[in-house]
């Protein structure tokens, strides 16, 4: 393979400056020791960070972020697990329509998402609650959880759960200690990844939320809209590093290239 | 050899060199204008199949006239500016940052592409507010971080307004949706095959001549798929159009959202949403079909 010219090396630095710069200035906005928007030029300070615990709307806006990314997460999974590995398996009618069914949310702009939810919930009266979220999120995270799981159960090597079967596991103890465990890799990584989908998401939950339910991105955008001053960017800040933790580790036990163009283990 | 496609779709389908570039017209225009040439060439040829209903390039033509005037006419005559067309510069500007970047960051060695690609493709799940945001402290005011920057290098002699103008907006988004170009030309890269590269190496071929007639043709899918999800999320984009464009300059989702949480038009809202579903289906499966047409055999 040929090298990179100087050339091409100087539009790769500008290119990564670039896309890196909004992100670096938002976390160093964050440290500053004035009351107002500045880069910190004598010295960094905690205090925005520690201010935080003084805007309890704020604190109970990440919990409720936190909790909903997780469960509804974690319910995709269940039923992304068993759709998996039926897709993966099985040949039967209307598999392709129920899998194009399955990722259809994916297709769908979260406003009109959001907007049909909306209409929905309130009419059964629902509207508001966190169980309306709840179902929500789950609808939109299911695509990316069925994807990685899919992938996973795809590029499985199923001689080991025969090996399994002749041995006598049957069931219960199959899926447990031989199916489970092989795509383990898939599931976390489903899991993560709609865990960062539903913890980010801002446009469809912003028609859902009601006060009392708002998650950390719609509080933040409620918040900017008024005024933006060194908390939010605090807030931002906080919220980075928790996506990057979440990120490297998504990287260091699946690739990042991996999961976010969905391949399938054997399409290597 | 065998992996390498043997023929390109000509203008007429019939089988072509391999070496041979694309047919200049194939390139040129937006995917609007090559839509409409189509429809010009082949009104009656079927241009889209959903299940038993399909439609012919006149009719999916007339059919994206009817919402797109609907969608004005809902609308009224202008009274707020509504930013459908937006998405063609942000498309624009990741394809022709984006496209080369891949290009480079698939050259790199083993160790140095995998940080890289971390630091590229990481924004795309980091927070669209925390993003945006960093776009706003980098512009805000006169002498915003940009401003200062391109005064200190002469570029421009008067600071720029950035925030709450269409400028801003498109910079903003451009960075938004440019993991998402990178990813689907980084994805056309991993089928090239680097032994077509060397092989015009070997025959003398100039490193802009490799770009131009061996790299480009064979990327070009992946440029326009990449162009047409850019396309899609930006015309449907929220949070960076409402924190760039403040209360005046609205989008058609700031606009539903507006219609449905502060002004309580929920009809109005719904229709907004809808026509942006429809117009955003329409032109994605029809430039979608026309894409895979046009480079059936790379796609094999």
């Amino acid at each position: 393979m040929r090298r990179n010219g100087p050339l091409a090396l100087t539009f790769h630095a500008i290119f990564v400056v670039i896309m890196v710069a909004p992100i670096a200035v938002v976390c160093l906005v964050a440290f500053t020791p004035e009351g107002y928007l500045s880069l910190p030029t004598n010295g960094f300070s905690l205090r925005w960070f520690r201010a935080i615990a003084n805007y309890p709307e704020f604190v109970h806006a990440f919990w409720v972020s936190l909790g909903l990314g997780a469960l509804s997460s974690f319910v995709a999974l269940l039923f992304a697990v068993p759709a998996a590995l039926a897709i993966a398996r099985y040949k039967f009618r209307g598999r392709d329509a129920l899998a194009a069914l399955f990722l259809s949310p994916l297709m769908i702009p979260h406003v009109v998402l959001g907007v049909a939810f909306l209409r929905f919930f309130t009419s059964i009266g629902m509207g508001g609650s966190f169980a309306a979220l709840l179902v929500a999120h789950v609808i939109v995270v299911f695509p990316f959880a069925l994807r990685l799981t899919l992938a996973a159960a795809t590029g499985m090597d199923r001689s080991i759960e025969m090996a399994a079967v002749s041995l006598g596991a049957g069931g219960w103890t199959l899926f447990r200690r031989v199916t489970l465990p092989l795509i383990l890799p898939g599931v976390i990584s489903g899991w993560a990844l709609a865990f960062i989908q539903s913890f980010d998401d801002l446009t469809m939950t912003i028609f859902l939320a009601a006060p009392g339910t708002e998650t950390l991105p719609v509080r933040m955008f409620l918040y900017i809209q008024d005024n933006i001053d060194p908390l939010v960017t605090s807030i931002s800040a906080t919220v980075i590093a928790i996506t990057m933790t979440a990120l490297i580790l998504l990287d260091r036990f699946y690739g990042l290239d991996r999961v976010l163009a969905g391949k399938s283990d054997t399409g290597r | 050899m065998t992996a390498i496609p043997q023929s390109c779709p000509g203008s007429n389908g019939r089988p072509t060199n391999p070496f041979e570039p694309f047919p200049k017209a194939a390139l040129a225009g937006s995917l609007p204008a090559r839509f409409a040439q189509q429809v010009a060439r082949r009104g009656d040829r079927l241009a889209l199949k959903m299940g038993a209903e399909s439609l012919a390039y006149g009719a999916l033509d007339r059919a994206a006239n009817r919402v797109a005037h609907g969608l004005l006419e809902a609308l009224g005559a202008g009274s707020e500016p509504v930013a459908l067309v937006l998405p063609q510069s942000v498309r624009q500007i990741t394809a022709v940052l984006g496209a080369p970047e891949a290009y480079i960051l698939n050259r790199m060695s083993g160790r140095w592409k995998s940080f890289f690609l971390l630091v590229i493709l990481g924004p795309l799940l980091i927070s669209v507010v925390a993003r945006t945001l960093g776009w706003a402290l980098l512009f805000g005011g006169n002498n915003g971080l940009v401003n200062k920057l391109l005064m200190s290098l002469g570029l421009i002699g008067s600071p720029l307004r950035f925030m709450f103008t269409e400028t801003g907006m498109v910079v903003a988004l451009a960075h938004v949706m440019m993991p998402f170009m990178v990813l689907s030309v980084w994805a056309a890269l991993q089928r090239l095959d680097p032994q077509i590269e060397n092989a015009a190496l070997s025959l003398g071929a100039s490193p802009l001549t490799i770009i131009r007639r061996i790299v480009m043709p064979q990327i070009m899918p992946g440029v326009l798929s990449g162009a047409i999800i850019v396309f899609s999320l930006s015309a449907s984009a929220f949070a960076t159009p409402a924190i760039i464009g403040g209360r005046r300059l609205k989008v058609a989702a700031t606009l539903a959202y507006d219609e449905f949480l502060n002004t309580l038009n929920w009809p109005l809202g719904a229709a907004v949403a809808t026509l942006l579903l429809v117009a955003l289906v329409l032109i994605v499966v029809g430039s979608n079909a026309l894409i895979e047409r046009r480079y059936a055999e790379v796609f094999r």
